[in-house]
C-alpha cells in the first residue's frame, strides 16, 4: 500500500498509526476489528511472532524469541521487532527469572483472540435486523460505489455535471489534502499537480489516500478519531452484499456514516432506514488488499500517434474529462 | 507488501472414530478439532490473500467441510459474539460437517482404516481447480496439511505413493502432523514433497505446535528455526500382502515389490525363466534388493 508516485506520498496504515499516541493506540486496540487490521499491516515475521505468543500468557525472554529466527535474516528480524514496539503491541517486561522479555499488550491480545476464536461482545453493526424488503445485490452495490466515487473524481477534473453530488465537506478534504486549490478568479477550486497524480492512482489507493486525509480532519469536525477508525476497520471486515444495523451508533458516528455514504463506501437507501450496506470500496480497505475487480481494465482504448494526436474510444465521461486535462479536445 | 503472495492451505483432519487415541478420552476429538479450527483461522488471518479448505477424512468416506457446496447457503445468520464473521462461518461449517459425518457413519465398520489417500487426492484435485481459476490473477502456492492419529495403512500404499508423486509434480507441499502413532508413509510423503513431518505426543499442546511449525508458508519457513527433520522410514509395502518390508524381491520389468519369490510377476505377468537349481544362486542375488 505504500505507494510513492512522484512526490505524492501515500502513507500506509502503519505510518499513520505510528503517529498516534500510545494511549490512543490502546484505545484503538479495544476492538477486535482494529486489532485484525493492525495485525495484517505488520511485517510477515511480526505476524508470526504474535501468533506464537498469542496463547502464552507470560513474558518470554527476548533471547528466546530472537532464537526463533535463523541468523541469515537479521534485517527482517529487527524490522519485525521494531514495528511491534512502535505500535506498542508488545512491551518490555522482565521474566520471572529477571531476564528482559517481551509481553504482548493485554488489550491487543484479548481482542485479537476474540477475533480469532470468538467470545466477547458482538460488533455493534451486527445487531439483529429483520429482513430487508429490498435487498441490494453485489452488482448494484458495485455500480453505486463506482458512481459515487466517480462523482468526486468528476469534481476534481471539473467536468460539467460535477456541481451537484459533492458536498462542501468533501471539497474541503480535497483542498486540505492539497489535491485542489482555490483561485481568486475562479468560483470552483482547481486541480493541482498532486491532484493529477491522484487521478492516475488505482481506485483503492485513491480511496485510502482520501480517507487518510479525512481522518486527519476528523477531530476538527468534532468527531471522535478512535471511534471513526474503529468503525472504518469494522467496515473493512464485513461481508459484501449483507446489510448491517445502525442501531447502536452514536450521533457522531452517524455523521461519519453519512460522509462515507457520500463517497460511496457505504450504501443507505434512506438516511434513517436503520441499515446500511458496505460496498467494495470499504471492504478490505484496511487490509492492504488490492481488489482489482472494481478497476475494470479496458485495454486499448487510447491511441497516441507520433504526430501527437490522441484517439480515445470510451463512453465514460470521466475519462473524456481526464483526457481533456492533458490534451486539447478537437472532435468528440 | 506487494511481494506477498497468497497461500492455499488444505487441511485434512482424520476424524476416524476407531483410532486408539480417540478412545483415550472423551474430549480428545473435540480438542483436536478446536485446535485445527483455530489454526485454520490463523492461516486466513495471517494474510487476506490466503485461502483455505478443510477436508474431513472418515473411515468410510472423506468430505469437504469448508468450503461448502453453494446450494445450502440460505440461512441468514448473525454472529453471536465478537468473532470475525468469516472465521465464525468457518467454525460453523466445520462443526456441522463433522456432526453430519459422525451421524452418517455406519455402525459396523468400527475398525476400519481412514481413507487418507482418498482425502489427499481430493485435496490435490481441489488445488488444481483453484490454481486454474486463479491463474490469471495471482500466483498461488499450495500445501496440504494432514492431521491424523491413525498410523500406517499399508493397504493404501500404492494410492499414497501416487498421491505423493503427483503432489511433487504439482509443486504441492505435503505436511503431516501425526498424533500418537508414527506413520512411515507420511514421512516419505513429506520428504518427497519438501514438507514438514512432526509427531506430537502431547495432544493438549497441539495448537501451539501447529502455529509454530505449520503456520509459516514454505518461504517463511526458511527464515524461521524449525524442528530438525526426522529420520525417514523408507520401507515399502509389498504388493502381495501389503506389508511393510525391509528386504524383498523386485520384478525387473515393472519394479513391483514382493515379500516372497514367485515365478510370475502378478502385476505385469512377466515369467521369470529360471535356470535349474544350481544356477539359482547368482540369479537370486541379482533380484534381491535391499530397500
Amino acid at each position: 500500500m505504500a505507494t510513492t508516485t512522484g512526490n505524492l506520498k501515500c502513507k500506509n496504515l502503519h505510518g499513520f498509526l505510528k503517529s498516534l499516541l500510545p494511549a490512543t493506540l490502546t484505545k484503538l486496540y479495544s476492538h477486535p476489528a482494529t486489532c485484525l487490521a493492525v495485525f495484517r499491516e505488520l511485517p510477515l515475521l511480526s505476524r508470526h511472532y504474535i501468533m506464537r505468543l498469542l496463547f502464552v500468557e507470560q513474558p518470554i525472554p527476548q533471547a528466546v524469541i530472537s532464537s526463533w529466527v535463523s541468523q541469515n535474516v537479521i534485517k527482517q528480524k529487527f524490522e519485525a521487532v521494531e514495528s511491534l514496539c512502535e505500535l506498542h503491541i508488545w512491551n518490555e517486561a522482565p521474566t520471572p527469572g529477571g531476564l528482559p522479555g517481551w509481553l504482548l499488550n493485554p488489550t491487543f491480545r484479548k481482542n485479537i483472540k476474540i477475533a480469532l476464536v470468538g467470545g466477547g461482545q458482538t460488533w455493534e453493526v451486527c445487531a439483529p435486523l429483520d429482513k430487508d424488503k429490498k435487498t441490494r445485490d453485489i452488482q448494484f452495490l458495485d455500480s453505486y460505489a463506482m458512481d459515487r466515487w466517480e462523482c468526486v473524481l468528476h469534481f476534481m477534473v471539473g467536468s460539467q455535471q460535477s456541481h451537484e453530488g459533492i458536498s462542501a465537506d468533501a471539497v474541503r478534504i480535497l483542498l486540505q489534502a492539497g489535491l485542489m486549490r482555490n483561485e481568486e478568479t475562479e468560483t470552483n477550486p482547481l486541480i493541482t499537480t498532486d491532484g493529477f497524480q491522484f487521478l492516475l492512482m488505482d481506485t483503492s489507493t485513491q480511496v485510502w489516500y482520501f480517507m487518510l486525509h479525512y481522518l486527519e480532519t476528523v477531530e476538527s469536525r468534532g468527531l471522535h478519531l478512535v471511534e471513526c477508525l474503529t468503525f472504518l476497520f469494522q467496515l473493512s471486515f464485513l461481508t459484501l452484499g449483507k446489510d448491517y444495523s445502525t442501531e447502536g451508533m452514536t450521533e457522531s458516528l452517524l455523521i461519519f456514516l453519512q460522509h462515507l455514504r457520500e463517497v460511496g463506501l457505504v450504501y443507505q437507501r434512506k438516511r434513517r432506514s436503520g441499515r446500511f450496506y458496505p460496498t467494495r470500496l470499504a471492504i478490505n480497505l484496511a487490509s492492504g488488499l488490492k481488489d482489482n475487480s472494481l478497476d475494470v481494465h479496458r485495454p486499448g482504448y487510447i491511441l497516441v500517434e507520433t504526430n501527437y494526436r490522441v484517439y480515445a474510444y470510451t463512453d465514460s465521461q470521466l475519462q473524456v474529462a481526464l483526457l481533456g486535462l492533458f490534451c486539447e479536445l478537437i472532435y468528440r | 507488501m506487494s511481494a506477498e503472495e497468497g497461500n492455499l492451505l488444505v487441511v485434512i483432519v482424520d476424524t476416524n472414530p476407531s483410532v486408539k487415541l480417540m478412545m483415550k478420552g472423551k474430549n480428545v476429538l473435540t480438542h483436536c478439532l478446536d485446535s485445527v479450527m483455530v489454526f485454520s483461522n490463523s492461516h486466513l488471518m495471517i494474510s487476506p490473500l490466503n485461502k483455505l479448505a478443510v477436508i474431513a477424512c472418515h473411515s468410510h468416506k472423506s468430505s469437504f467441510l469448508f468450503p461448502k457446496p453453494q446450494n445450502d447457503d440460505s440461512e441468514d445468520d448473525r454472529p453471536t459474539d465478537g468473532q470475525y464473521e468469516l472465521f465464525a462461518q468457518i467454525d460453523r461449517c466445520v462443526k456441522d460437517g463433522v456432526k453430519q459425518l459422525v451421524l452418517e457413519s455406519p455402525q459396523e465398520t468400527l475398525h476400519m482404516e481412514s481413507v487418507l489417500a482418498g482425502a489427499m487426492s481430493m485435496a490435490l484435485c481441489y488445488i488444481h481447480r483453484i490454481e486454474r481459476e486463479e491463474k490469471s490473477r495471482q500466483k498461488l502456492s499450495a500445501r496440504i496439511l494432514v492431521v491424523t492419529a491413525s498410523g500406517d495403512s499399508a493397504a493404501q500404499y500404492m494410492n499414497f505413493m501416487n498421491v505423493f508423486f503427483t503432489a511433487q509434480k504439482q509443486n504441492v507441499i505435503i505436511d503431516a502432523c501425526v498424533l500418537d502413532k508414527d506413520s512411515g508413509l507420511l514421512q516419505q510423503g513429506c520428504d518427497i514433497t519438501g514438507g514438514c513431518y512432526l509427531k506430537v505426543t502431547n495432544v493438549s499442546a497441539l495448537l501451539q505446535y501447529l502455529l509454530w511449525v505449520f503456520l509459516p508458508d514454505a518461504k517463511t519457513r526458511k527464515q524461521l528455526v524449525q524442528p530438525p527433520p526426522v529420520h525417514v522410514d523408507y520401507r515399502a509395502a509389498c504388493f502381495c500382502h501389503r506389508e511393510l518390508i525391509d528386504t524383498g524381491y523386485v520384478c525387473s520389468v515393472c519394479l513391483s515389490i514382493f515379500c516372497a519369490f514367485s515365478p510370475i510377476c502378478s502385476t505385469c505377468q512377466t515369467a521369470f525363466k529360471l535356470a535349474p537349481i544350481p544356477a539359482l544362486k547368482p540369479r537370486k542375488k541379482k533380484t534381491k534388493t535391499g530397500l
